[in-house]
């Protein structure tokens, strides 16, 4: 054992690095987040759980034999664990829509409504296409689109619970239990269903499934690598790069051991390029749209202006706001990677791709380091980072769970942590309140009853795109910027803040005589385009936010 | 050896008998709800759709319910290959419609995507009916 000597005293390396490191990062994680009050308060939670893990439950020592000869043990609990899950998960999904109707969810609802409708369903896109079945039973367009919104996010549970399942660490079955119950109390995943981030959410179990295929050196890994390369094109690049570190470490690694390279895992790089070259063949279109965009910014958010900045970083919730809702988890995370690790190396094999574990660390560094570095969406990639997380998370609490579940004391404080979690995930989903009020979407969906189908929509603020998109059930939509614009952000301007009433007018008489225009509650009501169009005779107010242009 | 096979056809007689009876029941809960001919479709195609060709086809790649062997692991457990199925199903069934919908090949009436997903289902049988039958010896 190395030894450290300062002055007289001498301590063990290991017994005084691993609380140094662990504190240092726990520390590191309150960075602008929290004051000083709530620091102290975090560390002290932090400190608590240290304790707790190393001194009450381990004792100083960690004994994995002894979970594997319990490994058969109390699975009723686990089992039960799992049910809950499912049952929490179920009812969180629900409840926005029992609490506000038909557009309880976030801003890309209205867009991919538009593509579940049945005149252009089902696009080529493959989220779509992936409901088509759900749709051809007999559902609305609008139940099948959240109907596989849901979807999506059960099939991360069922491929997180496969990945931990398919490595060979201890008690896996109870860990990936664990891991369900925590993905389905996240704050993290349950947003990522608010803002109806659909393809990157079917997208990222197919990206999980995939890994997990490929530490099993499974061939239908290639099927799955396929689909998420049509689903979504971003996080099949976190996928692509997931691969090349994981290749890049394993030649490494046999190079420096002098271990012969696996033909199989040759053949598969070599098969995936094929299938890559396929499905781009197939998605071109799709594709190089979304790479002019990086290449446009050069990848980077510092290039891109402040009014394409939400669409830049991803139109998901900021690395700030991630890092107060799941801080809460760092301390777990961080004995979770010190367990798995310290299990990995007493459990070592001899080929890099059979220590799972060391895989599964290096994919959660490559998902911190994305998330971190100011590139072009970079807020969605907090999705990836909170499932393996989640998935470290799980093994430090499982420890803890084990320990709890021996005697009556422990279950019933068991119990009550299980509560509470549950009731705050519950509490988020009831409360998260909708980007539209009920009235201004009757609004909008009324707007077909008054306008004939060659009416130009118009909304003042881009918020409302989407909905207008759809739920008005008409063709021609204008929003800055967004679909059918033409103006680009100097005419906005001008259109928003410019002086001249005049100029408004000839700028609307050029963009159509049977125009509509939606102002919806988010307007800043003093601002000289809402004055003109609310107070000017050439315009008619139809409904408390619609009004049509009378030229 | 014959009864870890026996366990295996126990366990596989277990869980027709538990999906049967939540088909069963889920079909009552949705009559209810809604009218018989759509609550049949969703409940019975759902599974078509999500469990039939993923849970074949797991099989034809894993035919193997336990590890029996040291060398070849063709195996994966009852609860893994549930977990894998519902993704296998989609991964397979959107993949093939994507690039049928690409190649302008018209399955995207009603009908007819009904009937490339039921020979979709057939070929999973065949392949993971044939892999399972030679792999187990049955």
């Amino acid at each position: 054992m190395k030894q450290l000597q300062i002055g007289s005293l001498k301590f063990e390396l290991k017994k005084i690095l691993l609380p140094i490191l662990y504190f240092t990062i726990c520390l590191l994680a309150t960075l602008n987040i929290l004051t000083l009050f709530y620091k102290i308060i975090f560390l002290v939670y932090a400190f608590a759980i240290y304790f707790f893990v190393f001194q009450v439950v381990l004792k100083g020592k960690f004994s994995f034999e002894k979970y594997k000869r319990t490994e058969n043990s109390k699975k009723k609990f686990y089992i039960a664990l799992i049910i809950l899950a499912i049952i929490i998960f179920s009812v969180i999904h629900v409840l926005p829509f029992i609490h506000h109707g038909d557009a309880a969810l976030g801003y890309d609802t209205g867009f991919y409504l538009k593509y579940f409708d049945k005149d252009v369903f089902p696009s080529k896109d493959a989220f779509t296409v992936s409901a088509s079945p759900f749709y051809y039973l007999g559902l609305s367009s609008q139940t099948a689109f959240y109907f596989t919104l849901a979807l999506g996010q059960f099939l991360i549970l069922a491929s997180v619970y496969f990945l931990i399942r398919s490595t060979s660490i201890f008690s896996s079955f109870k860990i990936a239990c664990v891991a369900i119950f925590l993905l389905s109390v996240s704050a993290i995943q349950f947003y990522s269903f608010w803002w109806a981030i659909g393809q990157q959410i079917m997208a990222t179990g197919f990206l999980i499934i995939t890994i997990a295929l490929l530490l099993k050196r499974s061939w239908l890994m290639l099927l799955t690598a396929a689909l998420t390369m049509f689903l979504h094109t971003s996080t099949f690049l976190v996928l692509a790069l997931t691969f090349i570190l994981y290749f890049t470490i394993y030649l490494t690694w046999s190079l420096i051991k002098k271990q012969k390279v696996d033909k199989k895992l040759i053949l598969f790089i070599v098969l995936g390029l094929i299938v890559c070259a396929f499905v781009f063949y197939f998605q071109y279109d799709k594709i190089s749209g979304q790479f002019e965009f990086l290449v446009q910014y050069k990848g980077l958010l510092k290039n891109v202006p402040d009014w394409n900045m939400a669409k830049a970083t991803g139109f998901f919730i900021d690395i700030n706001s991630f890092r107060s809702i799941t801080i809460y988890l760092m301390p777990w995370v961080v004995i979770g990677i010190y367990i798995s690790l310290l299990w990995q190396r007493e459990n070592r094999k001899k080929s890099l791709m059979d220590n799972h574990f060391y895989l599964i660390f290096s994919t959660l560094c490559l998902f911190l380091t994305i998330t971190v570095l100011p590139i072009i969406y970079q807020s969605r990639n907090i999705v990836y980072l909170n499932i393996f997380m989640i998935i470290f998370a799980s093994i430090a609490m499982f420890v803890v769970v084990e320990y709890l579940i021996k005697e009556k004391t422990g279950k019933i404080l068991l119990l009550i942590l299980l509560l509470i979690f549950a009731g705050r995930i519950a509490y988020a989903s009831w409360t998260k309140q909708p980007l539209i009020t009920e009235n201004e979407l009757n609004e909008i969906k009324s707007i077909e009853n008054i306008a004939n189908e060659n009416a130009v929509i118009m909304a003042t603020n881009s918020s409302y795109a989407p909905w207008l998109f759809g739920f008005s059930n008409q063709q021609y939509i204008i929003s800055p910027g967004y679909l059918r614009d033409t103006w680009g952000l100097e005419k906005w301007i001008q259109f928003w803040y410019g002086s001249s009433d005049e100029t408004r007018y000839d700028m609307l008489l050029k963009r159509a005589k049977n125009l509509y225009i939606f102002m919806g509650a988010m307007e800043n009501t003093y601002a000289p385009y809402y004055q003109y169009i609310s107070t000017d005779d050439h315009f008619i107010q139809i409904s408390d936010h619609v009004w049509k242009f009378q030229p | 050896m014959k009864s870890s096979i026996n366990k295996v056809y126990q366990k596989l007689i277990y869980s027709v008998v538990i999906v049967f009876i939540i088909f069963v029941l889920t079909v009552n809960i949705l009559i209810y709800w809604i009218d018989f001919s759509t609550a049949m479709s969703i409940v019975f195609g759902g599974f078509m759709v999500m469990f039939v060709p993923g849970f074949f086809l797991s099989i034809a790649v894993y035919p193997k319910f336990k590890n029996k062997g040291k060398k070849k692991k063709r195996f994966l457990s009852i609860d893994k290959r549930l977990a894998l199925t519902p993704m296998l199903s989609i991964a397979l069934i959107t993949f093939l419609s994507v690039v049928f919908r690409r190649l302008e090949i018209a399955i995207f009436s009603e009908k007819i995507f009904f009937i490339y997903i039921t020979l979709i289902c057939f070929g999973c049988i065949l392949a993971g009916g044939a892999r399972y039958y030679f792999n187990n010896k049955i």
